[in-house]
């Protein structure tokens, strides 16, 4: 036994988290944070001084992905294979971080235990993609290319991390003061606005402005991070898009005079933030004023309607006065103050909100089922689990409007008569974790949460679950269980959680931006909702909006809306002027709607009919160079390994299909196959036990129903897109200058150096990894 | 109490009762892997699955209970053909072999297996026994080419060993047929044929057969025989008479090549003196987990890892023994397939 493992640490944790069951997966993240990995001596003492039995501290730590058995290097590398990354080419720059760090053969640590690369599923800033994360900065962007110089700069810079900066709460605002709102989600902290944040509070403390900078949430304009608004006293509002640090001083300049009498303005108002941000050198300073005239901003925002995101990009996060200024509490104190829950659920159900987790279940209805089961206890549950690999809403509501779902969540709880409840945080959101830690805090020094809030009589106490990593852990059996500490098996339906949840007790689950919504509804009353949308679905639905889009970004729209204008109208149709081919909706449970069907609307009904899904609100554009083969085996992929393993047709149906797809990438595919594949499909819908593996063949239908031919080309081992690796080779056209740039950036010596003259790509060498094109200043490499 | 319809026979149960049984309270047997009474279900096989009218999707009979005005299907086309998938998909998954490739590859079919394991164990009378009228190929070249341990290391000596039991059961003699070409023999292994009988059989393929007597000094030694016979790694499956998965493929007609792709590595557990865990034979379906659970053992098994790459183990990599202190033979009986099995029960001997 390893001598060196102190296990002091471990007392501690027991000591802080607890020693029953349900505490596992805390003191597993608890020792996994410590040691950074988790020492099998630190586990056998846990099973030792714990109620823990072995079989569940096995179980539990295998199950989840986020935890490792093995040390790891200095530095983790995430490397991003979320559905955007992945169409960005994400597994290209996984091979050549492979390359630079010498790593062969599934290895995941470098030789001199420096780094260690892991996959990662969405780091949430789909908008930069492809995008990787050491430690906690985040590079965007990145080409084959880059990726050396990525690894070098974080070598010099990423140790500078000063660390976080001090969290303060509640900012005045004279009246006569400007404001200077930057976004400080996680997009655009990944892009730099934290150093522009920093650079502005220098700017402003050395200039003297009466100013404050403000750290708001996510704009929902990504493509554009990062961002900054300036609004000066005369309520005009400038925006700034894709800023660079060094124009602080002279954006506050520009608007703001100096101060007749100097009145030293101290920066009281620092905020928690987490990350540091992209080198400047990754962004082309492509800076620019623009204001919401601006045609494609109006575009980008006209379209929308913000309801679940309301007070976009004007309020801080984390500040409760600014919240509560903007009508927040009211509605909770209006349902408090009542206490007439069937009156609650009537308006919920006049509505007509339907849960906004993907299935679509009418949530008035759900209430209804919970506060009239008979029992005691009830508990409401939170799920922000939000595994999509292409999908970042629920974090960008947690982390933007945290105040909001608490409020939400006191008014079900009210309504539904429960007292003690939990918020499911996925693992990869850190900054959702904290921004609601600290709200909650806030709300229970103010009584609004609590026992007896606002001495209505009514209590709820909300604690904060972390997961682990584990997308089948966003189903709500599943979820429950991992709650409980166990591994994240789902349970057959029924009973449902409304009637038998969490420890066996009624339970209201739903989904964060469900709860979001609710508020407004209230106050707003039903029929304002109501009123968007369709016979249906109503109200407004929030999406990411990701992938060869000419304006990424997360968006609100009102039901109704057509795929097409999502993508021409808010989206800007394409980038790099390519064909729009179709619009992945609803991640790995979902579908492709392709071009040809543009004008499904957004409703549940209409998406299901053309084979997607609404899913969560992942949106991802693809355009003629993607394979939808790849992207189904790219979705296949994801769902074999997110499979809870329990039932045969998902956890062996799925890993045959890809099977199947595999082949067909690979150019190995056997007559037959597609029938197979068509057959597995059906049966693996049909027969799975939860929703997971009735959804997980979606993709597959989808593109077999819509994109036949694709499969028949690749059956005949030809990829029309010129996506699949071992279908394509890659050749030099005429056009080329003999620049010889892509000799020096082929990193299998697969082209020699011929100056002034057309140069070759030797086949046998060449490994695809796209360099060559990349760098190409010519455009003079062509896939076949 | 729920009133309800099982394959249009009416049945009214008590309330919770499950499909799996309102039906066989009406004598339909629905054939069901993780599930046991006295372990509950794992919601895992899916092979219990019916359909309920007006439902989708399939259900697992086992954990679903019986409602009021409940339409049951348990052997439609839709119910069966989804059983045979999820069979077939099982069986694609599976490592080991219900029948030793010894024996498939034996143009007799003989159960070489067993006839090692009585040579292994001195019994040259049972092996023999086991031979008994069996016409064979006297150079055992083809079960010896099949045989699995080459792939390790050497193949065991079959053909040595078959001769050594001709030689030492007495009655054995090698036929040649005086009209076939040259090499080309018969033998009766052993047992049941005298020579007159050999002959006599002989005469319907030659009309002038030659008989041979063995030699009992040539060939193994007791020792030498009983050494090589105890490399034998047993391939042939020890539940292959009570297996459910092999019981219910054949019932439907599960092939077990309609899904394979790749397979995994066939892996013999021999950590436990009595039991044999052989993993490749897991269908994940629990009911071990679940037992050593209920038992508590302080060490139980415990599912590792998720997906396609879950598997069965004792908990924090502990060895079989420990994990199965007091609940092995609970759970050999209950495992479902050849997965977990006594070492010393082998077919056919
Ligand atoms: C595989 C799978 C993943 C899911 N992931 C999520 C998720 O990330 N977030 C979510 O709110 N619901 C998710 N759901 C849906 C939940 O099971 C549940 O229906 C939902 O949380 C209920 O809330 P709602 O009624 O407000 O939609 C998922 C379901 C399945 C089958
Ligand atoms: S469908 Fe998949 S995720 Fe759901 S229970 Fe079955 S194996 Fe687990
Ligand atoms: S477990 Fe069953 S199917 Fe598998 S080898 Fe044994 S008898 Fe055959
Ligand atoms: S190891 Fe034994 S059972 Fe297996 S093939 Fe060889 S002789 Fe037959
Ligand atoms: S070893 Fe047997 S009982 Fe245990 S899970 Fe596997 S098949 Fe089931
Ligand atoms: S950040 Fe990579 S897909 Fe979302
Ligand atoms: S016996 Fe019902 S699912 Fe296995």
């Amino acid at each position: 036994m390893n001598q060196d493992v102190d296990l002091k640490f471990v007392d501690e944790a027991i000591d802080s988290i607890g020693r029953g069951p349900e505490s596992v997966i805390a003191l597993l993240q608890a020792i996994q944070t410590h040691y950074r990995y988790l020492p099998p001596e630190a586990l056998e003492y846990l099973c030792d001084n714990t109620d823990i039995t072995p079989a569940r501290v096995t179980g539990v730590s295998t199950f989840y992905t986020q935890f490792r058995h093995k040390p790891v290097g200095k530095h983790m590398i995430g490397v991003c294979h979320g559905t955007a990354c992945h169409v960005k080419g994400a597994q290209n720059i996984h091979d050549a971080l492979d390359r630079h760090l010498g790593l062969t053969d599934g290895e995941d640590t470098d030789a001199d235990e420096l780094f260690t690369v892991h996959k990662v599923a969405c780091l949430g800033c789909c908008t930069l993609a492809p995008a990787v994360q050491i430690d906690h900065l985040t590079y965007g962007h990145l080409t084959p290319d880059t990726v050396g110089k990525m690894l070098h700069d974080f070598l010099a810079e990423g140790d500078k991390h000063p660390g976080k900066l001090g969290s303060g709460i509640g900012i005045d605002v004279a009246d006569d003061m400007a404001e200077v709102r930057i976004g400080l989600g996680s997009c655009c902290v990944a892009s730099g606005s934290e150093k522009i944040y920093r650079a502005m509070v220098d700017a402003v403390e050395r200039t003297n402005a009466r100013a404050v900078i403000k750290p708001v949430g996510c704009i929902g304009m990504c493509h554009r991070t990062p961002m900054l608004e300036l609004v000066t006293p005369d309520r005009t509002s400038h925006l700034y898009a894709k800023v660079d640090p060094q124009d602080a001083e002279a954006i506050i300049r520009r608007h703001i005079r100096p101060p007749g009498m100097l009145r030293r303005f101290t920066a009281t108002l620092r905020q928690t933030v987490d990350s540091l941000l992209t080198d400047q050198a990754w962004g082309v300073a492509l800076r620019r004023s623009i204001d919401a005239r601006d045609k494609p901003v109006s575009d980008f925002l006209s379209r929308q309607k913000h309801i679940a995101t309301e007070c976009c990009g004007y309020v801080n996060p984390v500040d409760i006065e600014e919240y509560i200024a903007h009508g927040g509490f009211e509605a909770m104190k209006g349902i408090l103050a009542e206490s007439d829950p069937e009156a609650t659920i009537d308006t919920i159900v006049a509505s007509g909100l339907r849960g906004r987790g993907g299935a679509g279940f009418p949530t008035g209805r759900k209430w209804r089922e919970v506060a009239g089961t008979d029992s005691e206890t009830r508990y409401i549950v939170c799920n922000g689990d939000e595994g999509d690999p292409g999908a970042f809403m629920d974090r960008m509501i947690l982390e933007s409007y945290p105040y909001r779902v608490i409020e939400g969540m006191v008014i079900a709880s009210k309504t539904v008569g429960a007292r003690q409840g939990y918020l499911y945080i996925r693992a990869e959101y850190p900054l959702a974790v904290r921004r609601v830690r600290q709200a909650i805090e806030v709300c229970m020094e103010r009584g609004l949460l609590g026992g007896n809030i606002l001495d209505s009589g009514h209590s709820l106490t909300l604690k904060i679950m972390e997961g682990a990593g584990a997308f089948v852990c966003g189903e709500e059996t599943a979820l429950l269980a991992s709650i409980e500490g166990r591994r994240g098996m789902p349970a057959l339906r029924p009973p449902f959680p409304a009637h038998c949840g969490l420890w066996g007790k009624p339970t209201l689950v739903n989904n964060t931006e469900t709860f979001a919504v609710v508020p407004w509804i209230i106050r707003n009353g039903p029929e304002a909702f109501a009123r968007m949308g369709t016979e249906t679905s109503k109200g407004t639905k929030v999406f990411s909006l990701a992938g060869k889009i000419a304006r990424g970004g997360l968006i609100e729209v009102p039901m109704g809306i057509t795929v097409g204008q999502i993508v021409e109208e808010i989206g800007g149709g394409i980038a790099g002027g390519k064909a729009f081919k179709a619009v992945q909706i609803g991640g790995p449970s979902g579908g492709c709607v392709p071009a040809s069907l543009g004008d499904t609307t957004v409703d549940y009904e209409a998406l299901t009919s053309v084979g997607a899904m609404m899913g969560s609100g992942g949106l991802v554009v693809l355009d003629e160079s993607d394979c939808m083969v790849d992207i189904t085996r790219y979705f296949l992929e994801f769902t074999q390994d997110q499979s809870c393993g329990q039932c045969t047709p998902c956890r062996i149906g799925t890993r045959r299909m890809l099977d199947i797809l595999t082949r067909l990438c690979t150019g190995e595919g056997r007559t037959g196959d597609l029938e197979r594949l068509d057959e597995l499909a059906r049966h693996v819908k049909q027969s799975s036990l939860c929703g997971l593996g009735k959804t997980a063949p979606n993709p597959v239908l989808s593109t077999l129903k819509y994109f036949r031919e694709e499969y028949e080309a690749h059956l005949e081992g030809r990829c029309p897109a010129g996506r699949c690796k071992a279908l394509i080779t890659y050749s030099i056209t005429d056009d080329c200058i003999g620049c010889t740039l892509c000799a020096q950036h082929c990193p299998s010596d697969a082209i020699a150096m011929t100056p002034y003259q057309k140069h070759q790509i030797d086949p046998e060498k060449c490994t695809r990894c796209d360099a060559c094109k990349t760098i190409c200043p010519q455009g003079a490499v062509r896939i076949d | 109490m729920p009133k309800l319809l099982i394959d249009n026979q009416e049945i009214q149960v008590p309330e919770g009762t499950t499909v799996l049984d309102a039906a066989a309270r009406l004598g339909i047997e629905i054939p069901t892997m993780c599930y046991l009474p006295s372990a509950g279900s794992g919601t895992s096989c899916m092979v219990c699955a019916v359909a309920i009218s007006g439902k989708e999707n399939l259900v697992p009979a086992c954990a679903t209970k019986a409602e009021d005005g409940m339409q049951v299907d348990t052997r439609g086309e839709e119910v069966l053909a989804a059983r045979r998938t999820n069979l077939e998909l099982l069986l694609s998954d599976h490592v080991g072999d219900c029948i030793a490739p010894c024996q498939m590859a034996d143009p007799n079919k003989a159960n070489i297996p067993a006839v090692i394991r009585h040579i292994a164990a001195g019994d040259t009378a049972s092996a023999a026994e086991l031979l008994a009228g069996n016409l064979a190929d006297i150079d055992g070249a083809k079960p010896q080419r099949a045989c699995r341990r080459g792939r390790r290391d050497e193949p065991v000596a079959i053909d040595l060993l078959l001769k050594y039991v001709a030689a030492h059961a007495g009655r054995a003699a090698t036929a040649q047929a005086s009209d076939a070409p040259a090499g080309h023999r018969f033998s009766v292994h052993m047992g049941k044929l005298s020579e007159t009988e050999l002959e006599r059989f002989m005469v319907g393929i030659s009309p002038d057969p030659q008989i041979i007597p063995a030699d009992p000094q040539a060939g193994y030694t007791h020792a030498e025989a009983a050494a090589e016979a105890k490399r034998c790694m047993h391939c042939d499956c020890r539940k292959s008479d009570n297996c459910k998965l092999r019981d219910y493929a054949e019932a439907c007609g599960a092939k077990s090549a309609h899904f394979r792709t790749t397979r995994r590595e066939f892996i013999q557990n021999l950590e436990h003196p009595d039991v044999i865990y052989e993993p490749g034979k897991c269908i994940r379906c629990g009911l071990c987990v679940r037992i050593t659970e209920q038992e508590g053992e302080p060490c139980a098994l415990s599912f590792v890892g998720r997906g396609f790459g879950v598997r069965v183990a004792p908990s924090l990599d502990r060895d079989i023994s420990q994990a199965l202190q007091k609940a092995a033979i609970r759970c050999v009986e209950a495992c479902p397939t050849g997965a977990l099995a006594m070492r010393s029960k082998s077919n056919g001997s």
